[in-house]
């Protein structure tokens, strides 16, 4: 039981995309017909605002800003001060994820819009870091990596595809 | 000259909040008659989003991405890899925030509350760090902590004002 806490919480962010797009699919398939091709677009969207966004980044803050020293050895860092200010950041992106999920299409896209810039230029320096360090990347910070570039993607993809829905449906 | 220079740099949140707060003066004030209540809030709102958060935000990115032994001194901090993640969460809400100058009010209203979330969250660890390191570095004790407690304060004010001006009564 251990070692899957311990991979669940080592991999917070993987599982939350997993569990997200699962969830997502499973509410398409179960209210089927009656939804239209932009509710289908909107409820990924929701789960994908939900859980690997407000829900990761809410971790990112407690763990961050409470067990600094844990997630610091995580990425074989030092503990510093400046892990509050990344904290703060996560809650923030935390509450605008979790704000989200009923919002209008204008906070929405500033939602992605500040989370896309910020997970793709944190793991362009971890990238950057990982090809001084001659390829060598840690099992979680790899983790961690693929979900920075996969998450905004996905948001994107399906903002994209809901709001051409709406609009054509004008 | 230098000096001049070292001081704006040195405090650029502070001299972006007030040449905010002037340039929204003026342009309301040469606009006059023709603005309504609601276009002289908006103007206000709009350089807040502009210049303390966009380009102030840009900014940190710059010198916390590329000079993080300046900025980690200047805080009184050791230099650290997680002023990458600082860096980058600037530019996040940087860019955002350049963005909200000109959105609407379901854009700047994400935009004022990731801003307001970030400031004050980052305001509470440099009083941490002045409480129990009696760290009173001008990076961590100045301008950008006041900086940090009243921009969000300005804008939410502004925010609200815009937004009762322009709701039909």
């Amino acid at each position: 039981m251990d070692v899957v806490t311990t991979c669940i919480l080592s991999n917070f962010s993987l599982v939350a995309l997993w569990l997200a797009l699962v969830l997502a699919l499973i509410s398409v398939l179960v209210r089927g017909s009656s939804l239209t091709a932009g509710d289908e677009y909107e409820t990924f969207l929701r789960y994908l605002f939900l859980f690997p966004g407000a829900f990761a980044c809410f971790y990112v803050f407690l763990i961050y800003g409470f067990f600094p020293g844990i997630a610091a050895s995580s990425l074989d860092w030092a503990p510093s001060p400046f892990q509050w200010e990344v904290a703060s950041a996560g809650l923030a992106f935390g509450i605008m994820c979790l704000l989200s999920l009923r919002s209008c299409h204008g906070f929405r896209l500033a939602t992605i819009i500040g989370f896309t810039v910020w997970l793709w230029t944190s793991s362009w320096g971890y990238l950057m870091e990982v090809i001084g360090n001659d390829g060598v990347v840690s099992m979680e910070g790899g983790v961690w990596l693929c979900v920075d570039f996969i998450l905004p993607a996905l948001m994107l993809l399906f903002y994209v595809a809901w709001r051409r829905t709406l609009d054509s449906s004008k | 000259m230098d000096t001049i220079i070292t001081y704006v740099l040195s405090n650029f949140s502070v001299v972006a909040f007030l040449f905010a707060l002037i340039l929204a003066l003026v342009v309301v004030l040469v606009r006059g008659n023709s603005l309504t209540d609601g276009d002289r809030y908006d103007i206000f709102l709009r350089y807040l989003f502009l210049f303390p958060c966009g380009i102030a935000g840009i900014y940190g990115f710059f010198l916390h991405g590329f000079y993080p032994v300046l900025s980690a001194e200047s805080i009184g901090w050791a230099p650290s890899p997680f002023q990458w993640e600082v860096a980058v969460a600037n530019l996040g809400f940087g860019v955002v925030c350049i963005f909200a100058a000109r959105g609407g009010h379901g854009f700047r209203l994400a935009g004022l509350i990731g801003v307001s979330i970030w400031f004050w969250g980052d305001a509470i660890g440099h009083i941490q760090q002045m409480l129990e390191n009696h760290d009173y570095a001008p990076g961590n004790a100045g301008s950008w902590f006041w900086t940090d407690v009243l921009i969000p304060a300005f804008m939410i004010v502004f925010y609200s004002l815009w937004r009762r001006s322009v709701r039909p009564a």
